[in-house]
């Protein structure tokens, strides 16, 4: 081996230990780890949590239409979950809110849609829309008593909604995240690989920086997540749920929504 | 950046609120699940692991612990390749201490079979100590940057370029 100048050595290392893992055994078939399931459970990693993240700011909207639908409708529309949108706290006067969506107020749309979507985007989530519209209107005569289900339903999901309120600051993050440069910059590369019909880049590519940040919001939500999950609160909260499976009360309500559900 | 964004919408199928969209690529590309991870860099991991290690023999079985250490940290896993691989730098690091005890007791084993002009530098890396011999491979085979591989040995900067150096100049010595 040739050791003349301080590269020359590193060249020559690389060579063999190239070489060597050349020759390395690799064995037959590649299986499983004997503990781990033939098919890889579904993810859970902090993809799951970065979904999570993703989710979050739709969820705070989602509860919002939620609350609102168990108190007896409201000015609220299911674009409030595209926008993921502030709470409503207001109450409208009780009516059968599947009656009410049904009735010609489903107007979700274009109008009520965030203003920066592609024509694109904006034609799949209205399409979406008037899908929901459609299946809303099969259930404007399902005959549902919503002062049971406002009472059965609504405290639970008002204490989600509070609970939910606390990741309000995912957002904020995630915007300052989306307006990163190196981040825009690493979009464009996936698009121009995806367009051309190429492997989009590894996340080996990331910036550091940007990874670094992306790391430390999902360690925090993680962290968030964990400790909402460990809280009283929150295992009251399941708990109640689990009482609720078991009502009686709730066992009829779910009986009559199946029976309206579009078959 | 609103073309960017715009061009984004029309490839992600499912309408997601303004933030996240701008991540989905990165939830995409984080995706592949356990069993694709482990088929695509398996055979990678056992070549880290014999020249981490220094044997074949048990490359197979570092890189199996390893990957089902993966599997149970899964949840943690931003990125499995550098975490597998970090799982590796610390079963190897095991290994050789196990090697030094076994050593003192037990008689050599034979050196493996490698083609002769490989012998002599495959040799001389192993008699380095298992910080150097690692902190080289992870540089030199890896092509992993100073910082990659302190982050992989779980020590300081300073130390891994250390190790690298002193590594080099061990090799240097030994080879004139």
């Amino acid at each position: 081996m040739s050791t003349e100048s301080p590269h020359d050595l590193e060249r020559n290392l690389r060579n063999v230990l190239h070489n060597v893992a050349r020759h390395t055994t690799i064995g037959g078939p590649t299986p499983l780890p004997s503990y781990a399931p033939a098919r890889a459970r579904a993810s859970r990693s902090r993809v799951g949590i970065a979904a999570a993240a993703v989710t979050v700011a739709a969820l705070g909207g989602a509860s919002a239409v939620g609350v609102t639908l168990a108190r007896g409708g409201g000015d609220t529309t299911a674009a409030s979950y595209a926008q993921a949108g502030p709470s409503t706290t207001q109450r409208a006067p009780r009516a059968n809110p599947l009656a009410f969506l049904a009735g010609g107020r489903c107007t979700a749309g274009a109008e009520t849609l965030p203003p920066n979507l592609s024509d694109a985007a904006r034609a799949q989530i209205q399409a979406r829309l008037d899908e929901l519209c459609k299946s809303l209107a099969g259930l404007a005569d399902c005959k549902i008593d919503t002062a049971q289900a406002e009472a059965l339903v609504g405290p639970l999901l008002g204490d989600l909604q509070s609970m939910l309120a606390e990741f309000g600051w995912v957002k904020g993050q995630l915007s300052a995240l989306a307006d990163d440069p190196a981040l825009q910059a690493q979009i464009e590369r996936w698009i121009a690989a995806v367009a051309s019909g190429q492997a989009p880049p590894s996340l080996d590519t990331v910036d550091p920086a940007l990874r670094a940040k992306l790391e430390a919001l999902t360690e925090r939500l993680s962290t968030q997540f964990e400790a909402l999950h460990n809280s009283a609160q929150a295992q009251a909260l399941v708990e109640r749920l689990k009482g609720l499976e078991r009502d009686p009360r709730a066992k009829e309500l779910l009986a009559q929504l199946e029976q309206c559900l579009p078959r | 950046m609103s073309s960017t964004l715009d061009r984004l919408q029309g490839a992600v199928p499912v309408p997601v609120p303004d933030p996240p969209r701008a991540l989905a690529p990165y939830v995409r590309e984080l995706a592949g699940d356990f069993e694709t991870v482990y088929r695509r860099d398996y055979a990678a991991t056992v070549r880290l692991a014999h020249l981490l290690s220094g044997s074949n023999a048990i490359a197979q079985e570092l890189a199996q612990e390893a990957f089902a250490q993966l599997y149970q940290r899964w949840d943690r896993a931003l990125e499995p390749r550098a975490y597998v691989r970090g799982i590796l730098v610390n079963l190897c690091k095991v290994h050789h201490r196990r090697r030094a005890v076994e050593g003192r007791h037990l008689p050599a084993p034979p050196p493996p079979m490698l083609p002769p002009d490989l012998d002599e530098t495959w040799q001389l890396l192993s008699r380095l100590s298992p910080k150097r011999r690692i902190a080289l491979v992870l540089r030199f085979y890896e092509d992993l940057s100073v910082e990659q591989v302190a982050a992989a040995m779980g020590c300081r900067v300073g130390t891994a370029k250390s190790l690298i150096h002193r590594g080099l100049e061990s090799l240097r010595q030994e080879l004139t």
